[in-house]
Parts: structure tokens; sequence; C-alpha cells
């Protein structure tokens, strides 16, 4: 193998590899990228077995072949290079060159044979199901979701986003829950949905969202067994579905909310952020006093003081005390867009509050917590 | 749950909780009263948010009747008290409670409480059927045993420490465990700890090994009743004996009822630090002897009768004449007889258990010679061989020597000159002066007796 190629290009795909393999290095080669080249180009695969992400860029090709190594230090040596093309060669025993200007490194590949390489969509004729959907929207679901994934391992199907079909034709739905908060967006698709819907995990939805970038027009997904892939430019990035199912998310979307309140989102946030301060540090409990037109916020951290701010709101609503964890409110208002509005619908001080904004197509379902 | 406003409930909380800290030290109060937050309350119960289920269960079983009387005087509510830990308490769920994390959870006072008892039965470690009516008195024992019982009716405050000692298989551990059951049956609540020296140097290398030395003390410095089984094994092990010095002392001020069962007297153990004997004896210390022959019979009706066994009165007289030192032989030789019966069917007889057991009363014992007892003593009180035949005349040397001289004449029946000489030369009117003086403190010091008694047992069984 033997390839010219520019700096700038091999520089972004090298730095998207960062967050695909594996950190964890429970198996050694999955630190590893690996290196392909055709004629005119050279992709470069990178996994951890979860998730997969191939690139590829065109490039002066001298000879043809194959090689792995260590994805990190690839990265390192062409970030720290000012060269305009960088050089890479394959030598005996697996080694690689790598080489700019003044500059040579060798560096101790792996045979690319032992690379595990890329998952076959589509494999063991498994049922498949393909859309297409605006790059900006998809970039705008994964963002407006992503945040309310759970963390908690021990709940293995909470650990992704789950699509479906939405009520209305033609339009997909995502929903990401931790189990105390809720995310849920509609936007339209063409094609199909896979028929009982599947969850995609973080990581590889995370890895979409820096995809996606400045990519503009139309983006095609592919569920297949259990895969999703998804092709975007020269990218194809393919992930393996979360197990498990989902809950039944529709039952804790609450139906009515009687005490409605419309508050701008900018102050809301501001607020929140200044009064949580002095909210203990693992709740982030913040106390919510509703009257008539004042929605007056309030945190006490027994061992720092307590915080009190009063905002004015749009709210004819019964009077009511109520808490919230403000982070989870944070997150939400964070991904809204600035200098809207935003309405919350509450139940009573034990039933969740629905928040939704500008955007009809989205909802956040958020449990209350007793202060 | 509530409907008044959080402020109310937490001043609600001060109130209850400003009593207590006047009462309880400031340790305490930091440490158990401080860390617990309010979370909710109505008319019947009051949640509390605690850091995990072990303060819980602390608290419970601590502080519960205090709080709850203050916190009736302050809120005029009868309340029960329900602790929550771990960080899901207060956060609502969307889909419900999820399966609990290791380290959160809910848990009403009252089902603390419950499991905690269930959980202390099974982790005091004593012996099920060592209690009181099981153990047999005679003169032998009687002593001993009006002082544990004595000790299990005011724990901590009467005899303390407790020291039981006496040769194998006289009953020591039963007595012990005795206390151990009369203190529980009193009082439910009590912690009472039983354990072999063997299993404390065990739990104490296995928590110096995993760095948990500091729980280990802990949990066993909140026991109100420790008992510690054959502490003579605690010979030679000095970390184990640093560590159970300190533990002494504070379940000592802490007013906790310490009781060890040895087969030495506390001063006579070897490889024991003598800071840890002179505590040991600081105390009560009771021995326990062999039975008599009464009631050698009397243990082996009550074995029999426990066991369903048909045990004829001669044959039990027979086996009691058998088996005289050890309460534990002579059970075996009753296990053995009534195994040997119902195998082959037969009824359990004198001819049998003759057969059995072997013909005769036990045979006349030839008296022990002159280094059979040096050789005893030597080892007894720890001395170099030779120590009792040179000039050094340290106390516990010398102490010894008199012994010797005691034992040569009351067991050997040894001639005054002939055991003078054999001591290192000495002069016939030393070794009379010597057998009168431990005769006279005999009489005057019940403790020596009882190590001059055991000796004599020893030696005299050969």
């Amino acid at each position: 193998m033997n390839v010219t190629i520019e700096r700038e290009a091999i520089l972004r795909i090298l730095g998207r590899t960062q967050g695909v393999v594996d950190k964890r290095h429970s198996m050694a080669v999955l630190t590893n990228a690996l290196v392909e080249v055709h004629d005119k180009e050279i992709s470069i695969v990178a996994t951890d077995l979860e998730v997969s992400l191939k690139q590829t860029a065109p490039a002066q090709v001298g000879e043809p072949g194959k090689a792995a190594a260590s994805a990190r230090t690839l990265f390192e040596i062409v970030r720290e290079s000012s060269a305009d093309e960088i050089r890479l060669r394959t030598l005996d025993n697996q080694w690689v060159e790598v080489s700019y200007g003044k500059s040579n490194f060798k560096l101790m590949g792996i045979d690319p044979e032992e690379y595990p390489g890329m998952p076959k969509a589509g494999a063991n004729g498994a049922q498949s199901a393909t859309f297409e959907v605006a790059a900006g929207d998809l970039g705008e679901m994964v963002r407006k979701t992503i945040f309310a994934v759970s963390a908690d391992d021990t709940r293995s199907n909470l650990a992704g986003v789950y699509i479906t079909k939405s009520k209305k034709k033609n339009q997909i739905r995502m929903v990401a829950t931790d189990g105390h908060r809720l995310a849920v967006i509609d936007r339209p698709i063409t094609g199909t949905l896979p028929e009982n819907g599947a969850i995609l995990p973080r990581k590889g939805l995370a890895e979409i969202g820096k995809m996606l970038g400045e990519e503009t027009g139309k983006v095609g997904i592919t569920v297949s067994g259990n895969e999703a892939m998804i092709t975007v430019g020269d990218s194809v990035l393919s992930m393996r579905l979360v197990e498990g199912s989902f809950p039944d998310y529709q039952k804790v979307i609450p139906k009515e909310t009687p005490n409605r309140m419309t508050v701008s989102r900018d102050d809301f946030l501001h607020t929140l952020r200044r009064v949580s301060i002095l909210s203990s540090e693992r709740a982030r409990g913040v106390r919510f006093r509703l009257s008539e037109g004042t929605l007056e916020l309030s945190a006490n951290n027994p061992d720092m003081g307590e915080a009190k701010e009063e905002l004015a709101v749009d709210y004819g609503g019964a009077e009511m005390e109520i808490g919230f964890n403000a982070k989870y409110l944070i997150d939400v208002l964070g991904v809204l867009p600035e200098g809207g509005n935003v309405e919350i619908g509450f139940g009573d001080e034990l039933s969740p509050g629905v928040l939704s904004g500008d955007d009809a197509g989205y909802r956040y379902v958020v449990m209350p917590m007793r202060i | 749950m509530d409907k008044s406003s959080g402020t109310n409930l937490k001043s609600l909380w001060e109130q209850t909780v400003a009593p207590l800290r006047e009462r309880l030290d400031s340790t305490d109060y930091t440490t158990w009263i401080e860390p617990m937050k309010p979370l909710a309350a109505d008319d019947r119960s009051v949640e509390i948010a605690v850091p995990n289920r072990m303060f819980a269960a602390w608290v419970e079983e601590n502080f519960l009747d205090e709080l709850s009387d203050s916190w009736v005087r302050a809120s005029g509510r009868n309340s029960r008290f329900h602790f929550s830990w771990g960080d899901v308490a207060p956060q609502g769920e969307l889909f419900g409670r999820p399966a609990p994390a290791a380290d959160s959870g809910h848990e009403t006072a009252e089902k603390l409480a419950q499991e905690l008892k269930q959980s202390r039965r099974r982790t005091t470690g004593l012996i099920e059927r060592y209690d009181f009516t099981s153990f047999v008195v005679g003169p032998n024992n009687q002593f001993a045993r009006a002082a544990a019982m004595a000790v299990s009716g005011q724990p901590g405050t009467l005899y303390n420490p407790f020291f039981v000692f006496g040769g194998v298989g006289l009953g020591k551990t039963h007595l012990a465990n005795a206390i151990g059951h009369s203190v529980l049956a009193e009082n439910p609540s009590a912690r009472v700890l039983f354990m072999s020296a063997d299993a404390f140097t065990n739990r104490l290398i296995d928590a110096i090994s995993h760095n948990k030395v500091q729980e280990f003390k802990n949990r066993i410095r909140r026991v109100d009743v420790l008992i510690i089984d054959d502490v003579q094994f605690l010979a030679g092990r000095e970390r184990t004996q640093q560590e159970f010095f300190h533990i002494f002392n504070a379940l000592y001020e802490r007013g906790s009822q310490i009781i060890l069962t040895s087969d030495k007297y506390p001063n006579e153990m070897q490889g024991v630090e003598e800071r840890l004997c002179n505590r040991f004896g600081s105390g009560l210390v009771a021995d326990i002897q062999p039975p008599d022959a009464e009631t050698r019979v009397a243990i082996l009706e009550r074995k029999a009768k426990e066991e369903r066994i048909h045990l004829p009165l001669d044959v039990a007289t027979h086996i009691a004449e058998r088996f005289d030192s050890n309460i534990r032989d002579l059970e075996g030789a009753l296990t053995r007889l009534s195994a040997w019966a119902s195998l082959n069917r037969c009824e359990i007889t004198l001819d049998l258990a003759a057969n059995l057991l072997g013909e005769t009363a036990p045979s006349e014992r030839r008296p022990p010679t002159f280094d059979e007892i040096e050789a005893r003593l030597t080892t007894y009180f720890g001395l170099k061989p030779g120590d009792l035949k040179a000039r050094r005349r340290t106390r516990k040397i010398s102490d010894a020597r008199q012994v010797a001289m005691f034992l040569m004449r009351s067991l050997a029946g040894a001639s005054f000159p002939a055991i003078g000489e054999h001591l290192g030369g000495r002069d016939h009117s030393t070794v009379v002066h010597g057998c009168g003086a431990v005769r006279k403190r005999c009489e005057k010091d019940a403790r020596f007796r009882a190590v001059v008694e055991t000796l004599v047992r020893e030696l005299g069984c050969g």
C-alpha cells in the first residue's frame, strides 16, 4: 500500500474515528483503524463492534492495499503536521510508515485481516426498512432527544433513542427517556419505518449528529436485522440496535394538563440557572410556586444557603407548589431556540409536567420531585 | 403527603431534633441525627431521607424512640417513620419505581426493626442448645453458674469481665452461651456476639487483608455482650492481642459485658500480654472443676432424656465411674453406647456398657514423676526448662517452685529432702516451707487455689 492524501481530508476523517474506537480497550485490536486503498480513493474504518464508521476520500494511489494501526497515534501524527499532504505506506511485518515534509514515522501495525471491518446490513435475509429524512430535521431530532437518554447501565432498554411511526402519516417519531423525563419529536420522512420500531444506541446517535455537520439535503437510513445504517456524503455509519423493548411511553404523557404557564424561554432558563446554584448538588431540586401571573423559583441547600427569584409569567391556573430537578429543565431549554416562548402544563404536584415550545412536533415530559 | 409548605416541615423537623442535640453527645448527633432530612409528612407518616440502609437501621435502633417522642411533641401527630435512601426517593418516576439500585430503597421503621431482630438472631453466633436449663449443676460448677446467672441479670455492671476457666469439656462454652441466651431473652434487642478466639483472629486477619479493620472493630465495639471462647488461643498472636486490647477497653468503657473462657487462669496464660491478662482477671474469675460422680450421673441422665435413650441407673453409674474428668468424653461414651445398641437392636445393659466401654472403673493411676510435674509446671507458668532447679528467685519462678514442691509432695508422695535435692539441691526446710506456703495461700486466695486444683487434676489424670 502506498497512498498520498490531503492533510485536511485525512485529519477530518481520523478526527471522526476518535469517537468510535474503543476507549475501554476491552479488545486491543479495536483501538486501531483500518486503512483500505483502492484505485483513486482511501477509506478508513473504525469500530467498537457496536458502532462502525467508514469514511472515504479521494487520494493519489501509488499502490492499493490495506493496513491497520493505532487510530489515536495516526490522528496525533497528522494533527501535528503542517504539510499539505500526508503519505502512508506499508512496510514489512505490518509496519506502517507515515511521512510528510521532512518527518517520518514508523508505526507497529497489526494484520489488517484481523480487523473486524464493517457489518453488512441486510445480511441474514433479515427484514429491512429504508427511509429518508432531511439532514436538518435529523440533526435537530438527535439534538432534542439525546440528552434525555438514560445514563443508567442497569436500564439498558432506555440507553438509546426509540424510533417509531408517528400517528401522523409519513412521519417518524423519536423518543428518549431516562425514566424521569421524556423527549418526543416528530418529523416528516419518505419511505418505510421498521414495523416494531427500533432503539438506536446513544453513541451511534451522537456520531450521526457529528456526521451531519453542515449537510443539507436528504439522508438515508436503513434498519435491517439488528443493525441500523446511515449514509451521509462519503461516510457510512452502522450501529447495533439496543436490545429490549422500549417502555410504553404514550401512557406517561399526560392527556390533560389543566394548569398552564407560558414564559419566555430565555428568562426561564436564566432564572433556573441562577436559582439552581443553591440547589443540592445531587438532586438539583428547585421549588416552583405558581400563582396568577407569577412564578417564584426557590432553592435551598442546607450546606450553603438559599435562593429565590420571581418571574413574570402568563399563568391563570390554580395556585400550586411543585419541585423539579433544575437540570432536567435546563437541558431541554438549552435545545430550544432563543427568543421563543415555552409552555408548561401542570397537573398537580405529583404529576408530570409537559413542556412544549414553538415547535409543534416536540414535547418534553418531566416528573416532579418531592421537596 | 404534606400539603403545607416544606419550610413548615423543615421547621417542624428542627424542633424535633433540637432536644436531641442537647441530650446526645455531639459525635452521635453529627453522625446520626444531622444527616437525616425530612422529605414529606402527612397526618399518619413522616418520611425521612437517610444516606443508606445501614444508617436507617442504626437510627431505628438507637434513636427512633427519642425521635418519635420528640416528633409527637413538635408536630402533635403520632406518625410512623419511613426511611428512604439513595437518590430515587424524591425524584418522581415516569414508569413507576424501578427495581431499587443496591444503594437505594425505602422501608418503614417497623420493618427495619423486625429484620434487624431476625438478622441479630442469626448473627449472635450463640449455640442454640447451650442455655441455663440444659446446664447440669453440681458442686463443681455451682459457683460459676451462680455467677453466670448474676451476670446475665445485670450485664455490664456486676462482674465485668466475667472469666470462666476450667479444663476441656467441663462446660465453659455452655455456660458462656447460656449467659448470651439469657441476656437476649430478657432484652431481645441486645446485641450479643459469641465467637471463639480463633474465629476472632481469623476475622481480624480477613479484615486486615481487605483493609477493613476499622469496620471490623466498629462492629464489635457496638455489641452489648461480647463472648470470646477459648481466649488462651490468643497466645502468641501479638497483633490480635493488640486489637483485642483496644476493643476490650472500648467495650469496658461503654459498659458492655465481656465474657471470656479459657483453660487457664488469666495470669497463667502463656504468650498473652500481661496488660491483657490483668484486664481478664480484673472482674470475676470463676472456675469449673470436673463434676463429681453424682453430677456425672445427672449429666448422663439429662443427656439420655434429651436423646430419648433408655438408660438404666446402673449403666449410668458405670459410665460415670469410667469417665471422670471430661463431660465431652462422658457424653461421647453414652452416644457410642446408644448407637451400638440401636444398630444391633438391643437394650442398653450393664454388660453391654462394660464390654463396649471397658470393664473397670479407672485404673489406679501411677503417681506422676518429678519430671512430669516439672515439665507441666514449666509450660504452665511459661518458664524456661531448668528454671525450677536454678537459683533465680523472681516472683513467678519462686511461685512455680513452691507449687512444684507442693505437687511433688502431695501427688508423688516424695520426701522433703528428695524434693529439695531434685529442685536444685535445696534444703528440706525450704521444701517444708514451700508446701506450707502453697497450702496457706490456697485457703486465702481462691484464684490460686483454682490454679493448683487444675494442675492437680491434670497431673492426677496422667
